[in-house]
């Protein structure tokens, strides 16, 4: 799951970006406003984290051009600003949820979780393909009930394939969703990444490759 | 607590009783005493009448009277009885009717004609009038020997005249015993009336609390004495609301400023919690600098709000304004020009001013501090000092002259973003809460060419 995370404190962004990242998560952090609202149009993020008090354009203004934009992605809110009427306005202007400042980073977490379910249609947890299991909050994956250890990574990338089940996805739709924007991309890092996560989940074709297309993902 | 409408009946009642009192008795003594000149008028005429009928005689006295002739003196219960005196006592007549009573002999008539109340018994209170004359001679005939004085008093039985007095005065008490009652009943529904608009008032007062501010009280169809009253309840609200309004913003801005290094604070402290390896080398620098920015928040806060309830301690002494700015401006030197700044200091005037060295410090250094800050690099900090002015000016392009009147205001930044160089926006507010208990002003001013001055203007002397 790739992430955006406009916030220009900068303490706060180095830490909610290091704490999303080892929880999985692929962040690209940006520190105003109209930065962050060029690399939310330009790239395919399932979630975006945005904070209201921005420099150059504020959270409100970003979100209100993206979503003229047509831009859909799932927007978390975080406000220094406490009344109802700043969140109201914030989820009228099309943002899904909202974290006050100052936050528990489990919160953030859980919110930014459940998000990126949503952006997936799904509300359910626990994504299942055959005798795989996937529970994305626990971050565990279970093969016919074995447990199957995974690095960081390799479960994003399973955990996003998951979620795109019975669709092929091409190899950039996962280099977008997987890496971020500070990650040294190689030609071959998603191939090699599927190599490892077929070794590790064990016997069985549970990940296609469609030559020239991408990969799938499919109950055999 | 006393009402004000129970106060006002009972008051009324009391006046109104007192008047319907006054009047009653002013009617009854009027009346009582004419019909007593009315009653002593006949008295005297019978008393004339048969003073008319008495005769000098001999050295004697002859009256002529009859009892046929004048009703009302034969029978013992009156109501007409007389009897006459030689004027040294001797008693000449007397009527049938006194039987064997007396009435008061000569000696008590001496400044006759005299009316007199008294009881006679057989015939009730009666009302005597004494007459004192001489009898006129028969035929007018010259008189032969001393002429004889007689005393003459009548008596009539008053009753009549008492059963009419009392009957008024029945009259007159029943009558106001009706008119008391019938105000008692009226004057409480009056006053409660009258006094509706201020009850309304009450009750429009009452609903009004701290989230109900905006309400005002109508003016509108209210009588004249309560248009003051509720005008100045109406500035009054005006000025509460706009200083809760003040305070509920101020409450939400610190709130605010605080928020975001609580946040910093609390998520590095989590994230080294929870991944302790992630942990930054500088991460106590961190935490320190944060610490530190919100001490300067709080110092900042508490003497504003001290300055601003007039609590702000001003010890005067001689204090060289141009001296200070420089040393200022001398500290900030380094700052300015690792920013790239052009940093210039020009000194106009000397001389010294009766003020706080302290609190100008203060001023002086939050200017500069201020525009060594938000002077963009490669624009111009110039720090102008006279003996009572001191001009702080740099260039600022993002500014308009909008934004002029908020300069001034807590928590106000061009950019509503926290720039995390631990500036709250509260350094202009503070300097001008400080220059104006040091009696002085600070003003901004904004050119053409985009250059905002900050000028301080301290009296002189």
């Amino acid at each position: 799951m790739r992430l955006l995370l406009v916030e220009d404190s900068r303490r706060l962004r180095e830490t909610a970006a290091t704490w999303l990242r080892r929880n999985g998560f692929a962040v690209d952090v940006s520190a105003d406003g109209e930065d962050g609202l060029w690399q939310a149009q330009n790239h395919d993020y399932d979630a975006i984290v945005l904070d209201i008090l921005l420099p150059k354009l504020d959270g409100l203004a970003l979100l209100q051009r993206l979503r003229a934009g047509g831009n859909r992605t799932h927007v978390l809110l975080l406000t220094a600003l406490d009344s109802i009427a700043d969140r109201v306005r914030g989820l009228e202007l099309g943002a899904d949820d909202y974290l006050v400042k100052p936050f528990a980073l489990e919160e953030l977490l859980a919110r930014v979780k459940s998000l990126c379910r949503r952006a997936y249609g799904s509300k359910d947890s626990r994504l299942t393909c055959g005798d795989l299991e996937v529970d994305t909050a626990a971050r565990k994956v279970y093969r016919a009930g074995q447990p199957v250890e995974l690095k960081p990574r390799e479960y994003a990338l399973l955990e996003y394939l998951m979620r795109r089940q019975g669709h092929i996805v091409s190899r950039t739709q996962i280099e977008e969703h997987i890496y971020d924007g500070g990650a040294e991309l190689l030609s071959n890092s998603v191939d090699s990444a599927i190599c490892a996560l077929r070794q590790k989940l064990g016997a069985g074709p549970l990940i296609r490759t469609r030559r020239g297309l991408g990969y799938e993902l499919a109950a055999s | 607590m006393t009402a004000l409408r129970s106060v006002l009946t009972r008051r009324l009642l009391l006046a109104i009783a007192l008047l319907l009192a006054a009047a009653g008795a002013a009617v009854y003594l009027l009346a009582r005493s004419y019909l007593t000149d009315q009653f002593d008028a006949a008295l005297l005429s019978r008393a004339q009448a048969i003073a008319t009928l008495a005769e000098q005689e001999d050295g004697g006295v002859e009256l002529e009277f009859s009892d046929e002739i004048m009703d009302g003196f034969t029978k013992s219960e009156g109501p007409h009885f007389f009897q006459l005196w030689k004027a040294d006592g001797t008693a000449l007549e007397r009527s049938r009717s006194l039987g064997a009573h007396e009435l008061p002999p000569p000696g008590f008539w001496e400044a006759a004609p005299l009316f007199r109340n008294l009881p006679l018994p057989g015939a009730g209170a009666v009302r005597v009038v004494g007459l004192k004359f001489r009898p006129h001679l028969p035929d007018n005939r010259p008189p032969r020997g001393a002429e004889v004085e007689v005393v003459l008093a009548v008596a009539s039985v008053r009753s009549d005249l008492d059963r009419t007095l009392r009957t008024l005065l029945i009259l007159l008490a029943g009558c106001g015993a009706v008119l008391l009652a019938a105000t008692a009943l009226v004057v409480p529904r009056v006053i409660r009336r009258g006094l509706t608009p201020l009850q309304t008032l009450a009750d429009d007062a009452a609903r009004i609390d701290a989230a109900t501010l905006s309400a005002r009280f109508p003016d509108a169809g209210l009588p004249g004495e309560l248009v003051p009253i509720t005008a100045r309840l109406n500035e009054l609200l005006a000025r509460l609301e706009i200083s809760f309004d003040r305070e509920r913003r101020f409450g939400a801005d610190v709130a605010h400023e605080l928020r975001t290094p609580v946040a910093e604070l609390r998520s590095m402290a989590e994230l080294a919690v929870k991944l302790p390896d992630t942990r930054a080398a500088n991460a106590d620098q961190e935490t320190l600098s944060i610490a530190l920015h919100l001490e300067s928040i709080l110092t900042r806060l508490l003497a504003l709000s001290r300055a601003e309830q007039g609590g702000q301690p001003v010890a005067m002494e001689r204090a060289c304004l141009t001296a200070l700015a420089e040393e200022v401006f001398a500290a900030h030197r380094s700052t300015a020009t690792a920013r790239g700044l052009h940093f210039l200091f020009r000194r106009e005037s000397d001389g010294e001013i009766a003020s706080d060295p302290v609190l100008l410090r203060s001023i002086i250094t939050n200017l500069v501090e201020n525009a060594v800050t938000y002077t963009p690099q490669g624009g111009t900090v110039e720090v102008t000092a006279a003996a009572a002015v001191l001009c702080v000016s740099n260039t600022s392009p993002g500014l308009t002259a909008a934004d002029l009147p908020h300069l001034f205001e807590r928590f106000w930044r061009k950019d509503s973003a926290r720039t995390g160089d631990g500036h709250a926006g509260l350094g202009l507010a503070l300097a001008r809460t400080f220059a104006r208990a040091l009696a002085g002003d600070l003003t901004a001013t904004l050119d053409e060419a985009g250059r905002l001055a900050m000028k301080l203007q301290l009296p002189a002397g």
